[in-house]
């Protein structure tokens, strides 16, 4: 114990975080499969220097090409 | 090249005889059922055609992939730019598996994709059952999208539990 506190947040804040939370993930979940593939390349040129920058990249580690019919949208 | 472009020339695998089923398992799979994460190769569960005996070679494929002019990497081909493992179906749950694939449409192009239900029978299988699996599991079974009683009848026809059942 510090004795120190802060001001903490209402357990309604709270809640509403959380439940902030569900519903992005819900929303990810109910993407259109296409859209999820265009997000599984965006995250791998997300996630791809952050790996690179911890160790070298294994050699399937590559971010995938969009789809030409992707590219012309 | 892409993963429409992927999808097209595995299907062209099976037109061509090579395989006789196809259908897309690993974490590509999770995020159709599940949320997007970054992957890095697409697994392709197959189904050999009866004819190529007993013992399953990879040869074909290797073959094949020369003809188109695709590069091999280890134990990858690269199609369309996406490092894609074939993976033949290594029992009759992962031919169960194949067998009842989901069919989706990513853009034009329909893929077939290992179920929710019978993705996390495979991820339960002893050989397979690492933290990593178990955590996959738990977030197919955390969104929502699982026929239990359909999961229940095929852990049931295998043998196999969820994580926290009686055994």
């Amino acid at each position: 114990m510090t004795g120190l506190t802060s001001p903490r947040p209402t357990p309604e804040l709270i809640a509403a975080l959380r439940r902030g939370k569900n519903e992005l993930h819900a929303s990810r979940r109910a993407l259109p499969p296409a859209e999820k593939v265009r997000m599984v390349i965006a995250l791998q040129g997300l996630a791809l220097p952050l790996i690179n920058w911890r160790r070298p990249l294994k050699y399937y580690e590559r971010q995938w090409p969009v789809d030409e019919a992707e590219t012309s949208r | 090249m892409g993963f429409q472009s992927a999808l097209i020339a595995v299907g062209q695998l099976r037109d061509e005889g090579i395989i006789s089923e196809y259908a897309v398992g690993g974490a590509m799979a999770m995020v159709f059922w599940s949320e997007p994460v970054a992957t890095y190769d697409l697994d392709v569960f197959v189904l050999m055609p009866a004819r190529s005996g007993l013992l399953v070679s990879l040869a074909p494929f290797y073959e094949w992939a020369a003809r188109r002019a695709y590069p091999v990497e280890q134990e990858h081909i690269v199609i369309g730019g996406l490092p894609v493992q074939f993976i033949p179906a290594h029992n009759e749950l992962a031919e169960e598996a194949v067998l009842e694939a989901v069919l989706l449409d990513v853009g034009e192009v329909p893929v077939r994709v290992i179920g929710p239900e019978h993705l996390i029978a495979l991820y339960l299988e002893p050989s397979a059952r690492t933290r990593k699996w178990l955590e996959r599991v738990a977030a197919l079974l955390e969104g929502g999208g699982v026929d239990r009683r359909r999961l229940d009848l095929i852990l049931d026809r295998y043998g196999l539990v969820l994580p926290g059942d009686p055994i």
